[in-house]
């Protein structure tokens, strides 16, 4: 199982908190292929939005290697402060 | 010292605590980050803020351990709110304390900037048009 998490923006178009996939993980880029499978246009949202790719709380690429039990979260560049 | 809440925070408590932490302190420089009435053209009624948790408190730690190790800081307290905010509200707080002034103002300057660069923290704006996701600003 790989928790997929959404934030702010991304996680009002894409109109989920979460997604818990069941995987036994591989590349980011493979998660957001089955993420796809049942959530039509999510790669385009998160491109439209210029996701950025967090795993298990650090900043991560595309070709990250995730396994079962972590955490993935697409979010929007930063505006704190 | 770092802190993400949804509450209001006092300045003069937070300057208090740190001073009370080294009687080497010579000097702090602090930085209010608070919401104003006009963004980008746009009359601006209110604003509110959503972070990753864990995440966010993890890189709050990581830039006050780099201002006191890089910037000589003798201790640097960071608290930033969530939620939603009023316009004149606090938004975020730095207090950056040290021997002298100078390691005080950069350190300050440093905490600010790389909390908004590197911190997974977002804010809406919401305006008479309605409501905004902020993407990145200066």
């Amino acid at each position: 199982m790989i928790k997929i998490r959404f934030f702010a923006g991304i996680k009002e178009r894409v109109g989920k908190e979460e997604v818990i996939l069941d995987s036994k993980g591989g590349s980011v880029a493979d998660i957001l292929k089955a993420l796809d499978k049942d959530n039509p246009m999510i790669s385009e949202i998160l491109l439209s939005l210029k996701a950025m790719i967090a795993v298990n709380h650090e900043m991560a690429g595309m070709r990250t290697l995730v396994k079962d039990g972590d955490e993935v979260a697409f979010i929007p560049p930063f505006s704190g402060g | 010292m770092v802190r993400i809440q949804e509450k209001d925070f006092s300045v003069d408590e937070e300057i208090e605590r740190i001073k009370k932490g080294s009687k080497r302190i010579g000097g702090i420089a602090i930085f209010l980050g608070t919401a104003r009435d006009f963004s980008k053209g746009k009359d601006i009624s209110g604003l509110s803020f959503e972070h990753y948790p864990v995440m966010a408190e993890r890189k709050l730690n990581e830039i006050r351990e780099r201002a006191i190790k890089e910037f000589g800081a003798i201790e640097v307290s960071i608290v930033h709110r969530i939620g939603k905010i009023g316009i004149g509200e606090n938004i975020v707080l730095i207090v950056a304390a040290a021997e002298h002034r100078k390691e005080a103002f950069n350190a300050c300057e440093f905490s600010i900037d790389e909390l908004k660069r590197i911190t997974p923290i977002w804010k809406k704006e919401t305006a008479i048009g309605g409501e905004e996701w902020v993407e990145q600003h200066p």
